[in-house]
């Protein structure tokens, strides 16, 4: 308790006593036209797959024709399709497939905004070896500044921004996808409310 | 391994690193390709100058209330169910760390990257404790097995090949001698990884922001080992210098978009995570760290600094670092931003740094958050002589230069003596003393001064 | 309008070519440029090297030879700037800081000042500029490549008006060379290593001349080029601007 005392104290005589209010900021960027298609765009550049869908129907097609033959095929969907979760984040290391809804998406960067609620568990995104997130083409927002004005206002526990598979490039700057995360990313365009729970 | 007992300086070790030519080569053309890409990034923003001026003076405004924004963090993290620590110092901070490990009972556990724990030299501190720690970025994985520090705070092994990345694989982890593939030896680096995080019970990360409104830290990776370790773990433990804080979510809005662009020219990391409530059952601590930053606070030169962001878009821009390698610099945080945070740390020992920099102001030009550095360069150059820290014999010649330079008849004197000697006598300048002449020539010396043409050309008027 | 021509230390003493350039291109534009001869160094390479505090005489020294002036012209972008940001004299601190602000980099002067167009020059070549960084970033003689926002040079405005001339593009166009004043040689390795690339980055291009704002820099250039036995030569822009080839 001594050092957060000495701490503060130092902060409290040391930082500088100009007036610098609170940054009021407007940010203007440039109005992207097609939200959607920028956002295929955007996640196709960093490695992603990019489908739209328009049923629940269509999910499960698309998962047997993209992970054939795949037992560990895993789907969460709050309203939808439910699942108990399991003790912890160990149990769901042989997962092939995760399929899970994401919030929020953003246009400019490809990012989907996941919270623990959506999840399962929260270590579900992460171990398994190839992630499908679904999006409501509605919850595609132009910048961050757009997603964070309905995330400044969220209640979550944890929740993260997904941008594409893992990915590293530490070894000579050469782009390797799949590096402790799943391998890849793939992100459902569902068209229509169909998907939507009442929840959300 | 080093016999004299000459304190390391990074024009020596810089020398040194470039006696591979080819090397440097390759190391400045990675690097300026990553400068490029940022570069590519921030023209798809066309309010990139209004962001970087806004993230600048939300920074400005943290530091002018840390006080009240660290306290509301607290508060509000401890509401959230994390423990909130508190250290003074490198030695603090690492004690804090260990005896949450120990409470656990816990000797094996992950890390993901933290600048701050290398800053606080936590890894070694913690291994001689008999705690295995492991990192669980690629890049600081392959450094921790070559034992050595990073050289880049984003690109830890930017220094390293491929082919030694397959030999030192080949060694630690098995893999066939000579496979170099960095897909393939990504793959291997999951598979020994992904045993590390199953089996740590304890899992360290770094902070890029803390939310003073919420309590929250974001923490930002590519590769999701963040996560992975935490969300895998009993315990979480953050460690943050108290500068990361920023007041509000939104606010992330800002920095996010900048961070990434600015680091490796991606519009964002792969992973933004946001940590506020730990799990049902996890413990969340939350270190946060002084070490230096609130005596910094008060210095109206140099308290700018703690507005980094730590992206690392200053050491890929500058000329310096590209070809001098991060390990010339002997700090935690090389290039430009840790040429002026080392001497606030120790300015004898990092008495050098502010001087391995031409004043290009490239690095300053880059800066999401517009940190003056070469500004601040210059300011620690002037403040390192006047603390005494200059070498003696620099002083000495630093005051027969400004004597001769600042006293007219002298300076025509020498100039005129000067010409004579390198047109007649050309070996006394011409030699190995001379470090100019080591690569170069020297300026061929003209007949006369421009004083001299102008006297008589223009009859001495003025 | 007076004008004062501030010739920096080692310009005076090694290229006095480029001095007599700038005279002469000032004399054609109709500006006579007046030389006080007694001036010496603005302090750089002192104050850059952590001893600014020796600096009070070199500047007590320039506010003696030029306050009397309206305009203060110099070739050499890296010495300006020094005065601009450091000219203290104690006792005559409004009179300083007023007289720094009347201190111009040549080109800056020829374009925001004189705003002169059409100098009548000739210079058959192709060209490579080299935008010293602190005529660049410094006084921002022209955009810089880390920047969002339009571009603008004023030294490629001018040299874009030369007769025959041919400036080459380059693969960087900003970096900086090395020089670095007392850095060329307390960091001698890295200093020529980032000269010579620049050399080779001017040479790839094709360019038979380097030119640029500043003589340090170039110095710095063709110490590495006569040593390599490049034909490839040094050129200060007041000397092109002349140049009736």
């Amino acid at each position: 308790m001594e050092s957060r005392k000495n701490i503060l104290d130092r902060i409290k005589q040391n930082q500088p006593h100009q007036n610098f209010v609170q940054a009021n900021y407007f940010i203007h960027p440039i109005l992207i036209s097609n939200l959607v298609e920028k956002f295929k765009a955007t996640l196709t550049a960093i490695g992603a797959s990019v489908f739209e869908i328009a049923t629940l129907e269509e999910l499960n097609h698309f998962t047997i024709n993209s992970f054939p033959n795949c037992d560990d095929v895993l789907t969460y969907i709050p309203g939808h399709v439910e699942l108990e979760r399991k003790s912890n984040g160990h149990a769901y290391q042989n997962i092939k497939v995760a399929i899970l809804k994401g919030d929020l998406a953003v246009a400019e960067n490809g990012a989907i905004w996941i919270t623990d609620k959506n999840m399962l568990d929260r270590a579900l995104p992460f171990i398994c070896e190839n992630l499908v997130l679904v999006v409501d083409q509605n919850d595609i927002v132009q910048t961050l500044h757009d997603a964070y004005s309905t995330i400044e206002i969220a209640e979550y526990k944890y929740g993260t921004f997904i941008a594409g598979p893992s990915k590293t490039a530490d070894i000579e700057q050469s782009l390797v996808l799949g590096a402790h995360g799943p391998k890849t990313l793939t992100v459902l365009i569902q068209k229509s409310d169909l998907i939507r729970t009442d929840h959300d | 391994m080093r016999k004299t007992e000459t304190p390391l300086s990074h024009a020596s070790l810089a020398e040194s690193f470039n006696k591979d030519e080819q090397r440097v080569n390759w190391h400045d053309q990675t690097l300026w390709f990553i400068r490029e890409k940022r570069d590519k990034a921030a023209w798809q923003i066309p309010e990139w100058e209004q962001l970087r001026e806004v993230a600048s003076t939300i920074k400005s405004n943290v530091l002018a209330n840390l006080h009240e924004y660290l306290t509301a963090f607290e508060k509000a993290a401890i509401n959230n169910g994390a423990v909130v620590h508190w250290a003074e110092n490198a030695e603090e901070h690492n004690k804090i760390v260990l005896s949450i490990i120990q409470k656990h009972k816990a000797s094996n556990i992950v890390k993901s990257k933290s600048m701050l724990t290398e800053e606080c030299h936590l890894n070694a501190f913690l291994a001689k404790n008999g705690v295995d720690v492991v990192d669980t970025d690629l890049g600081e994985r392959i450094v921790q097995l070559a034992n050595e520090p990073p050289s880049h705070i984003v690109l830890p092994c930017i220094h390293w090949k491929k082919e030694e990345i397959g030999e030192l694989f080949h060694q630690h982890l098995g893999t066939p001698k000579g496979n170099a593939d960095p897909q393939f030896l990504t793959g291997a680096a999951r598979k020994h990884l992904r045993t590390k995080f199953l089996s740590s019970s304890v899992a360290i990360t770094g902070v890029n922001f803390a939310v003073s409104e919420t309590g929250e830290v974001v923490v930002c990776t590519n590769e999701g080992n963040a996560d992975l370790g935490v969300q895998l773990a009993d315990v979480h433990i953050a460690c943050m210098g108290i500068e990361k804080i920023i007041p509000k979510r939104r606010d992330l809005g800002v920095f996010l978009r900048l961070l990434t662009r600015s680091a490796t020219g991606q519009p964002i990391t792969t992973y933004s995570s946001h940590f506020k409530t730990p799990r049902k059952g996890q413990e969340m601590h939350i270190v946060l760290v002084d070490n230096g930053r609130s005596q910094r606070l008060a210095s109206d030169d140099f308290r700018n600094a703690l507005k980094c962001i730590r992206c690392g878009a200053c050491f890929n821009t500058c000329p310096v670092y590209r070809r001098s390698g991060g390990h010339s610099y002997h700090t935690a945080v090389a290039g430009p931003i840790g040429s002026i945070l080392s001497p606030g740390w120790d300015i004898k020992k990092y008495s050098d740094l502010p001087s391995a920099s031409t004043l290009c102001g490239s690095c300053s030009n880059v800066c999401p958050v517009k940190i003056d550095i070469h500004d601040q360069l210059y300011k620690w150059r002037q403040e390192i002589t006047k603390k005494g820290n200059s070498p003696k014999q620099k002083t000495i010649l630093m005051n027969i230069m400004n004597l001769i330079l600042s006293h007219p008849v002298l300076f025509n004197l020498a100039g005129s003596f000067g010409r004579k000697v390198m047109k007649w006598a050309p070996s006394v300048v011409n030699n190995r003393i001379n470090p100019w002449y080591k690569q170069r020539e020297m300026p061929e010396p003209p007949p006369q001064s421009f004083t001299e043409w102008y006297k008589k050309n223009n009859n001495g008027k003025p | 309008m007076k004008i004062g021509l501030f010739i920096p230390c080692y310009v005076n003493q090694f290229y006095p070519n480029v001095a007599i350039a700038t005279l002469h291109l000032l004399e054609s534009l109709g500006v006579t440029a007046e030389y006080p001869l007694n001036q010496t160094c603005c302090g750089q390479p002192m104050a850059n090297s952590g001893y600014g505090y020796l600096t009070d005489r070199c500047n007590t020294l320039f506010f003696k030879n030029f306050n009397s002036y309206d305009y203060i012209v110099s070739p050499s972008g890296s010495c300006v700037l020094h005065i601009k940001e450091h000219l203290h004299v104690n006792g005559f601190e409004d009179e300083s800081h007023n007289l720094s602000k009347r201190v111009f980099e040549l080109t800056e002067f020829l374009v925001d000042v004189l705003k002169a167009d059409g100098i009548k020059s000739s210079f058959p070549f192709k060209v490579g500029l080299h935008q010293s960084c602190h005529g660049q970033r410094g006084l921002k003689l022209s955009q810089m490549s880390e920047l969002v926002a339009s571009p603008f040079s004023k030294t490629e405005f001018l040299l874009k008006e030369v007769k025959g001339l041919e400036l080459i593009k380059l693969s960087r166009k900003d970096e900086c060379c090395g020089f670095g004043g007392t850095f060329c040689v307390t960091e001698e390795a890295v200093s020529v290593k980032m000269g010579k690339d620049r050399v080779q980055d001017h040479i790839g291009h094709g360019a038979q001349y380097i030119t640029g704002n500043d003589v340090s820099c170039l110095m710095h250039l063709e110490g590495i080029l006569k040593r390599n036995k490049s034909r490839v030569k040094i050129i200060h822009i007041a000397e092109i601007l002349t140049s009736e080839k």
